[in-house]
């Protein structure tokens, strides 16, 4: 089994600029796998599956076709056996799995695990806030220490 | 797999595109923006045009190539050189448009203007003594002031400024922009003026630096009219003094300024001889201007001067009010497009399917049944036969410090009698690149966006928190839809200014 990966989001970093919207946009023509929360007009954020140890939408989904890859250790769709009931967006706690109009079946992020640079919207971001790593460097990312030194209050902290 | 540069903005970032299957894809080898990764979708659009079309009131007709060539051949060689005008949009190639220029200039063509009305044009108004400097000045400020929303437009350099700031705690990030925008929460200090006084700041800021000579004005005057807490002023004039090695880097996009040259002009005076500021103007193309303005020809097709207009490159400039009424005036127009345009209310058009200016026979191929510049300037000079010389087209305008001031005075009196329309019922208008598939309309006096992915329902302008009541910033997500905002011309200048749409 390989070594687990997650895509993780530097908040100090994002400047919602949508690269990584229209990153996966761009190469799944048109339908986005990664959505954009809009936090306040000016606090955009973007959002994508987090491969859950327990996901929800795998249990909801009548026909099995949201299962674990083990070797890759993500949750991926067989969008071929989707009949489009939307329980797996329903239970998503998340919000992240979307119904494509077009198609009528849910699309769902799979890290891109056949693209050997690994996931579109990770490679494509602008300011390097959204990365592609492994649990040890999540470890060592300090979160908020960057917020604090922005901030014009930092001495007082 | 093919090598690139991005043609969307100044940096011309480098990208691979790499045929995987039946589409196009990016291979990443580094950041990359919004508009960057739409190059893709951009190159298989079903939207790109693919046959010549000759427009007539509303009815089209496919053309042969070769005809309409040959048809534009012919009336070149009728009509007086001077009834014929050439348009130069700034998404071209930097060859091609010199190409265009020596070719047309050769055939003794003088009407060659500039069809890109975007405000990074302005930019290329210099005063007189300013500082510039290239991005890597960045890596070494220790006091950046950001004006205008640059994260949202070029998160690439973005990315710059958020490296230097976060190396050293040291470094001063300061902004100034009509609303908070995305950068703000990125700043030490954020100044808000009311829309419509961001330049009156500039100038409190000129002055309380003593940079510039304001005699003749009334100072007490204009710090009542800005509404600025007069501490800010000084803060900021204070760390500008104080600054050895810094950078003011300004963002401008369409219509969210009354007098984008102005605004421009007056960023630039900060970086004068007696500061250690550097001046980076952030420009969407590389862009120069040439001898004649867009606004001259205008005049002229209304007079009825110019009775034919060749463009090349995007027409999206013809979809302002303005300018496309006057259309109406030319017998013949010949304009290269990427894509499918509505142009259905004039007549006598042809409308030639131009390749991308990342398609080339070498790199990408180009759309089926498109042309490289080259190839239609090739194609009609076997008709002309012309000797191509070359030629010097590029001419920068030089302001003087007292320019900017008479300048800076007409536009205060006209904020004096515009300021309650100016603050009460005003749409700010901004502009997008058209990924977001999202579309705006009109209907009973209101603007409405419509998302077509997300839901079927449209939505009214959602009207920001940050702002006062009656105003919004609205982002056009689809470029056509630009054709509802109203511009008027600078009498001055002969530049078109876009103006703000009342909202009723």
């Amino acid at each position: 089994m390989s070594e687990r990966r997650y895509l993780f989001l530097d908040l100090d970093l994002c400047i919602g600029c949508r690269s990584c919207e229209s990153a996966c946009r761009s190469y799944f023509e048109n339908e986005r796998r990664i959505t954009i929360n809009e936090i306040k007009p000016t606090v955009i954020l973007s959002h994508a599956c987090k491969h859950c140890e327990e996901p929800l939408c795998a249990a909801a989904c009548p026909f099995d076709v949201i299962k674990r890859d083990k070797e890759r250790n993500i949750i991926f769709q067989a969008s071929f056996h989707c009949v489009g009931c939307k329980s797996c967006a329903l239970a998503c706690p998340f919000g992240v799995i979307e119904n494509s109009l077009l198609n009528h079946v849910t699309q769902k992020c799979n890290l891109c695990y056949q693209n050997e640079q690994g996931p579109r919207c990770a490679n494509s971001c602008a300011t390097g806030a959204l990365r592609f790593i492994t649990e040890k460097e999540v470890e060592k990312v300090k979160v908020g220490v960057r917020y604090i030194s922005r901030s014009p209050y930092w001495r007082r902290v | 797999m093919v090598k690139i540069n991005c043609p969307f903005c100044f940096l011309n970032c480098p990208l691979t595109i790499k045929k995987e299957k039946f589409k196009f894809a990016i291979h990443y080898e580094g950041p990359l923006c919004a508009r960057g990764n739409t190059i893709p979708i951009l190159l298989d659009s079903p939207k790109r045009l693919s046959l010549p079309l000759f427009i007539n009131n509303g009815k089209k007709e496919e053309k042969n190539f070769k005809d309409v060539l040959k048809e534009l051949v012919k009336d070149l060689k009728t009509y007086k050189k001077e009834e014929v005008a050439i348009g130069l949009d700034a998404y071209l190639k930097e060859e091609d448009k010199k190409k265009i220029y020596s070719f047309f200039k050769s055939f003794g063509i003088e009407n060659i203007f500039s069809s890109y009305l975007e405000p990074d044009i302005f930019f290329s108004f210099k005063a007189n003594g300013v500082k510039e400097g290239d991005l890597e000045k960045i890596d070494k400020a220790d006091f950046i002031l950001m004006i205008g929303d640059l994260f949202g437009s070029f998160p690439i350099v973005a990315r710059r400024i958020l490296k230097r700031k976060y190396e050293d705690k040291n470094v001063l990030l300061y902004g100034i922009d009509v609303f908070r925008n995305r950068a703000a929460g990125f700043t030490n200090q954020f100044l808000v003026p009311k829309i419509g006084t961001e330049l009156l700041v500039l100038f409190l800021i000129l002055e309380k630096a003593q940079i510039i000579k304001t005699k003749g004005f009334k100072i007490e005057e204009i710090e009542k009219l800005s509404g600025i807490n007069p501490f800010l002023i000084e803060l900021y004039s204070e760390k500008i003094l104080a600054s050895k090695n810094g950078v003011v880097i300004i963002s401008l996009e369409s219509g969210k300024s009354f007098e984008p040259i102005l605004y421009s002009l007056l960023a630039q005076l900060l970086c004068n001889k007696k500061t250690n500021l550097y001046f980076i103007g952030l420009k969407n193309f590389n862009h120069l201007p040439l001898a004649i303005s867009f606004g001259e020809i205008l005049e002229k097709i209304e007079k009825g001067e110019i009775r034919v207009l060749i463009n090349f490159g995007s027409i999206l400039s013809f979809f302002y009010p303005q300018v496309y009424e006057k259309l109406k005036n030319c017998e013949k127009i010949y304009l290269t497009s990427f894509y499918q345009m509505p142009l259905d209310t004039l007549s006598s058009i042809y409308l030639l399917p131009q390749s991308l200016p990342i398609e080339d026979k070498n790199l990408i191929p180009p759309y089926s049944g498109s042309r490289t510049i080259s190839e239609i300037l090739e194609e009609i000079n076997s008709h002309l036969k012309i000797d191509i010389q070359d030629f010097d087209y590029l001419k920068e305008k030089v302001y003087k410090e007292k320019d900017i001031l008479e300048r800076f005075n007409n536009y205060l009196s006209f904020y004096k009698e515009n300021k309650e329309r100016i603050e009460n019922n005003l749409v700010v208008v901004g502009k997008r690149e058209p990924f977001y598939f999202l579309e705006l309309f009109e209907k009973d006096n209101y603007l409405y966006l419509k998302r077509e992915r997300e839901t079927k329902i449209s939505l009214p302008i959602k009207i920001k928190e940050e702002l006062p009541e009656n105003l919004a910033i609205l982002e056009l997500e689809d470029l056509t839809s630009r054709r509802y905002f109203p511009i008027s011309l600078d009498e001055k200048e002969k530049f078109i200014i876009i103006n703000p749409l009342i909202l009723e």
